[in-house]
């Protein structure tokens, strides 16, 4: 093991507020030896760092977003009580000291943490940014507070719902993987998630109390969906939702939000859903009542061979 | 009405809005060279978009205008709206808006940093990148304000102050003499903003005495270098600056912002706007007045094959 990456355990092992997706074991767990990490330390102190996963295609050497990560990039530790002056220097610092350390590849995609404002010492570096949104219920400490904030046909959904539907925890983490494949068989396409990789990752979240998997079944033990999401210190993120397609009128999936929304509140601050960019979607995401959240996806093609093919766009 | 004469309507009754918004600059600055898309229902105005067509070697294109900081959409919410109903209401207008939308080759705008939901534009293909502008608060006490300087800044103040005085100027020409001596020496290039053009946005604005051109000059009634800023009910901006390239250590273009930052303290208007910037070194000098970074969206769209070719 390098040198950076003990560093990058011990500095996680002591520091709860830090994401998930940003954590040593996370990584460590879904990638074994495949990933490394950049660090921007101050003596013993780390202000900045940036784990990633390099990969290779035709030939070329790129950075691409990870499924199974909802934001990756730089994640920064800020010192308290900074002037907005001092705030703003130190992040340029920082981002450009971990850019300089990034190894050389031909195209770089990563979508940062919300709290990631400003993208500007990337701009100098002739990195592109866009914006994209994500859905966050801020608070979930008070539940009644969150259920009257659902709108109107959400709460209807769950009440009709409950009247037929129970949720319970499940360990069945390779059922969800079978039921995302046949989603993926009827849109004729292949299942993205590697079965391998989930399972490791379900049991290190059973194993840290930081995950938990969800299965909705009918009075005839029918399943109708199943739901995984994950928590830290801060927030609950949605990572998988499958419904089976027979039982895709019956708001199985409204009953698993709430019953997630209410699990995690014993755990976590915040909800994330995790998405509401594609338009069919974010109406649904949008009624649960978050906030509209923005994150940036900050990108750069290196090579003139993928600029000419305008692979800027995306993967 | 048709809907320019809606926008004036809405303007007249609407005394607070950005002026990048207002009917009178358009008419005033551009005549019968610009056009709106209004959304409204039930005689209510939801949204404009005000905007002005240039055509470039044969193409169409709507691009950010010179001395406007912003422009785009501007969404006239209904109180007390519950959030989620709001997310909804911008939907709602800006697809309106977005569908209304002349056919263009190009089109680029800078938005408000108060629009903040550009996902209607990212579902019929648009782009979007965010950019960084400095705003101070000037309803902080004047002791504040210059305390959170970086002490640089403060130093190169302190040092104008011995040699040089502020004064107000009557005309724009000073400032364009010395704009375009900085273009020539800079890479031997012209100016994009013509005397005549200037000189019609500065008179709009010092008749409805909303906008100033301050000198900084010497013993020998030297000038140094001038500042043009504007201000509306919201915010003041700093438009335009230049310093005379003989004297570019003395200070002097600090000595006018704060001069600037020290009258829009005493205005009604609550901010001071340092209108951007995205390049690294004016970055820097912004950074040390203490403003916060506020971002806004850049979005744009290519509608023209040749043009996506060439990365327009």
């Amino acid at each position: 093991m390098n040198s950076n990456k003990e560093k990058y355990e011990i500095w996680c092992e002591g520091n709860n507020s830090i994401p998930l997706f940003y954590r040593y074991a996370y990584y460590q767990t879904l990638f074994g030896d495949n990933w490394d990490v950049i660090l921007d330390c101050r003596g013993e102190n780390i202000v900045g760092v940036m784990p990633f996963v390099l990969r290779s295609k035709f030939g070329f050497k790129k950075i691409n977003p990870e499924l199974l990560f909802p934001y990756q990039g730089i994640w920064i530790s800020y010192p308290d009580n900074q002037k907005n002056a001092t705030k703003i220097s130190f992040e340029k610092e920082v981002i450009t000291n971990i850019i300089n350390q990034l190894p050389k590849v031909a195209f770089f995609n990563q979508q940062f943490h919300p709290s990631f404002t400003n993208w500007l010492p990337l701009y100098w570096k002739d990195y592109r940014q866009t914006t994209r949104y994500t859905y966050i219920i801020k608070d979930i400490s008070n539940l009644d507070v969150v259920f009257e904030n659902f709108q109107k046909n959400i709460r209807r959904h769950i009440r009709k719902a409950e009247k037929n539907i129970s949720i319970e925890p499940s360990d069945n983490i390779e059922l969800a993987f079978e039921m995302k494949l046949e989603t993926a068989r009827r849109k004729n396409t292949s299942s993205p998630i590697d079965k391998n990789k989930l399972l490791q990752l379900y049991n290190y979240c059973k194993k840290n109390n930081c995950g938990e998997l969800l299965i909705a079944k009918d009075q005839q033990n029918n399943v109708h969906s199943m739901f995984f999401y994950v928590w830290d210190e801060l927030s609950a993120y949605c990572l998988i939702g499958v419904t089976d397609d027979k039982y895709k009128n019956e708001s199985s999936m409204n009953l698993l939000y709430w019953e997630a929304i209410k699990r995690a509140s014993t755990n976590t601050k915040t909800f994330n859903f995790n998405g509401g960019i594609i338009e069919t979607i974010e109406t649904f995401f949008r009624s649960y009542g978050g906030i509209q959240t923005p994150y940036f996806d900050i990108s750069k093609t290196n090579s003139s061979l993928l600029k000419a093919l305008n692979y800027s766009v995306k993967k | 009405m048709n809907d320019k004469e809606l926008f004036n309507q809405y303007c007249s009754d609407n005394k607070n809005l950005p002026y990048f918004f207002d009917y009178a600059y358009y008419q005033t600055i551009y005549g019968n060279n610009w056009d709106v898309i209004l959304v409204e229902k039930g005689g209510v105005v939801m949204g404009i978009m005000p905007f002005i067509i240039h055509r470039n070697k044969g193409f169409k294109v709507i691009r950010p205008e010179f001395l406007l900081p912003y422009q785009g959409i501007w969404i006239n919410y209904p109180a007390n709206q519950k959030y989620n109903t709001k997310i909804g209401f911008e939907k709602e207008v800006i697809s309106k808006i977005i569908e209304q939308l002349p056919d263009v080759a190009l089109f680029r705008q800078q938005f408000h940093p108060t629009f903040t939901n550009w996902l209607p534009f990212f579902w019929k293909g648009y782009q979007q990148n965010t950019r960084y502008t400095f705003i101070l608060d000037t309803n902080l006490p004047i002791n504040e304000i210059y305390a959170n300087f970086h002490n640089n800044t403060r130093r190169e103040i302190q040092k104008a102050e011995k040699e040089l005085f502020t004064e107000e100027a009557t005309s724009i020409s000073d400032l364009y003499q010395l704009k375009a001596l900085v273009y020539k020496e800079k890479n031997n290039s012209t100016y994009p903003i013509s005397l005549k053009t200037l000189e019609t946005i500065y008179s709009y604005f010092s008749n409805k005495e909303t906008g100033k051109i301050l000198l900084a000059k010497d013993k020998e009634n030297t000038i140094h270098a001038a500042i043009f800023y504007v201000w509306d009910a919201e915010s003041a901006y700093y438009l335009q600056g230049a310093s005379n390239t003989k004297f570019k250590t003395s200070g002097a273009i600090s000595l006018l912002l704060w001069e600037a930052i020290k009258r829009t303290a005493l205005l009604n208007s609550q901010k001071f706007n340092f209108e951007g910037s995205m390049v690294e070194n004016v970055h820097r000098y912004f950074t040390n007045f203490g403003g916060k970074q506020v971002p806004y969206f850049e979005i744009s769209k290519t509608n023209n094959t040749v043009l996506k070719l060439l990365r327009y």
